[in-house]
């Protein structure tokens, strides 16, 4: 029994000793941040910078973590220079990181450009940015835009973690004139339609706040009384009646929330995961009516490549205007169709999207991300009012292409597009970016 | 007279300074043409600032870059060549672990290590094949310390390659892909002016050489 209770304390001692142990054994071969030193701060606070540190005191340091926080200093673009080094700490695989900092004083100027959905080609021959110019980490920057159908300025203000909460908030005000694309008895024309607003955001950056955001928009919107037949030369005036009940200055307020989750691997190439996102939106003023899109990508590995599918579902009221209604057609929506053209005359209410493609790596590069990718697709929409154009409720199509990423300009997209049926031509398409 | 003479201390401290902040030095470099390719011997001293030295002595490794250009005479640049060599010392076995060219050697003092780092034999650099016989050529030589990774030498490079990101698409503001070239670093670059906070050897030159 004496031996029993004595056996019963040994054991006891013995977790503990062994937890210890352990602990130490694991400490073997590990370098432990013993403390962080931040230099060369003039009006930055050192919080603003650990905010964006993806370690701290006690954790286990890599050469790896060390790039990727350097990465991430670099491009906050709050700094001319960062510089990590390090020195021994108090006991032995214990290390002091310092990390060299020179802010920046001056604004960046920016040359961008692109391809939007929405807007086509754009380019911002000039763009400014001030960022973190008080010293609290925010990022602050007008643009001027200019491209194939649209025109206009953008300035944005964003704070990351205000008030010290998990909170960040955002605001935008533009003026832009876009230039919609209408088809009236097959013929393309173009009513350009002019909008000025501003938009405060609100977005989450921990726990359940990441996954939400919402905000609240005023706008402005005035469309042209006329439009011009492409390639004619020649402007009208006498719209259908889809269009002409929304022609005039129109004052909108809005208010939405929008749900996301994003489990992929990596935003440039994801192998696996899903992104999705459901947005509400809410809209009074001059007119009023809801607008719902859900928009949801899942990627899975599969053999050689990725199968990436996209689904995007959308339904507004019939109250809502033409332009901000929904459209189908083109290179970052169906493919093999040019840009619209299975839109019908007012644009749609309710519309329905499927891109499904698998894509092959080719070629890498030194940092093992893929640099040439062979693609097979298959997109598939129908949006209301279809049938009238092509009289058929929904539209199919295949197609090829090849994805090569250049210095600079990011991905170069270059795809062969087949419809299914209703035309025997097949698209080429040159453009940038990812579809999803 | 007084405000001058401190103005005058000011410059000399300045000046005290820059020459004794430390940055790597190349003393000899020799090219040299071998059977079947074109070797070259390196001789550098002052190689590990204080800096780096903590740095290596904390676990973190530092990484020596050597920058080559070859050039066809009288100044025709050629072809750019890098090498790394990098240095880890291990604290759990008290030796370090120089890489260089997929080959790893062991060290047992700071001493030998810092020997084995300033002094590189017959490194092959190109097939000799590459030369032409009747040319002269000549080799430049810089070469830099970087603390933890190369990664922070290298911000250009990041930049056009991060450049690439797209924007990611959301539901409501339809979808934009692009780019974005942020003119600054543009000009910095055009200009030449080259961003390394951790200091880089002065160019040297080898001595002209033929294939032959």
């Amino acid at each position: 029994m004496q031996l029993l209770i004595t056996k019963k304390k040994f054991y006891w001692l013995l977790l503990p000793t062994l937890l210890v142990a352990q602990f130490l054994w694991a400490q073997e071969g590990q370098l432990i941040v013993e403390q962080v030193k931040i230099l060369g701060l003039r009006k930055t606070n050192s919080q603003i910078v650990q905010r964006y540190l993806g370690f701290r005191a006690g954790d286990v340091l890599t050469p790896e973590l060390i790039e990727r926080n350097y990465q991430t200093l670099q491009a906050t673009n709050f700094f001319k220079q960062v510089s990590f080094r390090s020195e021994p700490g108090s006991g032995r695989g214990k290390v002091i990181v310092i990390i060299e900092v020179e802010e920046r004083r001056r604004p960046t100027f920016e040359f961008a450009g692109g391809y939007s959905e929405l807007d086509g080609w754009y380019f911002s021959p000039l763009g400014v940015r001030y960022d973190n110019l008080f010293g609290s980490g925010h990022w602050l920057g007008l643009r001027l835009l200019w491209g194939d159908r649209v025109g206009g300025a953008n300035l944005r203000f964003y704070q990351p973690n205000i008030f010290s909460s998990s909170a960040n908030f955002q605001f935008d005000a533009d003026i832009l004139g876009r230039q919609l694309i209408h088809y009236f008895d097959q013929r393309q024309s173009i009513q350009k339609v002019n909008t000025a607003g501003m938009r405060f955001t609100l977005s989450g950056s921990r726990g359940i706040g990441k996954y939400l955001s919402g905000g609240l928009q005023f706008s402005e919107t005035q469309p042209d009384s006329f439009a011009t037949l492409v390639g004619k030369d020649s402007t009208f005036f006498t719209f259908p009646e889809t269009i002409a009940k929304d022609l005039g200055r129109k004052k909108f307020r809005s208010a939405w929330l929008r749900v996301q989750a994003d489990t992929r691997d990596n935003a440039l190439f994801p192998t696996k995961g899903i992104w999705g996102a459901l947005s509400f939106e809410a809209v009074g003023g001059e007119a009023k009516f809801n607008r719902t899109i859900f928009d949801g990508r899942v990627y899975q590995k599969l053999s050689v490549g990725v199968l990436a599918w996209r689904l995007k579902l959308a339904k507004t009221s019939e109250a809502t205007p033409f332009y901000e209604r929904f459209y189908l057609g083109g290179v970052n929506s169906l493919r093999s169709f040019d840009e619209r053209r299975l839109t019908p005359v007012g644009y749609g209410t309710k519309l329905l999207l499927s891109n499904l493609e698998y894509r092959i790596p080719l070629e890498w590069d030194k940092q093992g991300k893929p640099r040439f990718i062979g693609v097979l697709f298959f997109d598939a929409g129908r949006i209301n009012g279809l049938k009238e154009i092509i009289g058929d409720d929904t539209v199919k199509a295949l197609g090829f292409g090849v994805r090569v990423k250049v210095p600079v300009l990011g991905l170069l997209r270059m795809d062969f597009a087949y419809p299914v049926k209703h035309s025997d031509d097949f698209h080429f398409y040159l453009t940038l970016g990812p579809l999803f | 007279m007084r405000r001058l003479k401190k103005i005058y201390y000011f410059f000399l401290l300045l000046l005290v300074a820059e020459a004794t902040a430390q940055t790597p030095r190349v003393i000899s470099i020799l090219a040299k043409p071998a059977a079947d390719s074109l070797t070259v011997s390196v001789q550098l001293a002052d190689i590990f600032s204080p800096k780096i030295v903590n740095t290596i002595r904390s676990g973190l490794p530092a990484v020596i870059r050597f920058d080559f250009r070859l050039l066809e005479e009288p100044d025709h640049e050629l072809q750019q060549m890098t090498h790394s060599l990098r240095v880890l010392y291990d604290l759990w076995s008290d030796r370090y672990r120089l890489q260089f060219n997929q080959r790893e050697q062991i060290a047992a003092s700071f001493a030998e290590m810092e020997k084995l780092c300033t002094k590189i034999d017959t490194l092959r650099l190109m097939p000799r094949r590459r030369l032409v016989p009747q040319k002269m050529y000549r080799l430049r030589l810089q070469v830099a310390v970087i603390p933890i990774s190369a990664k922070q030498d290298q911000q250009l490079r990041d930049w056009l390659e991060v450049a690439g990101d797209a924007e990611e698409s959301t539901p409501g503001e339809d979808g934009a892909a692009g780019f974005r070239l942020n003119l600054n670093k543009l000009f910095s670059f055009l200009g030449g002016k080259k961003e390394n906070p951790f200091g880089a050897s002065e160019w040297a030159v080898s001595p002209p050489f033929r294939a032959q």
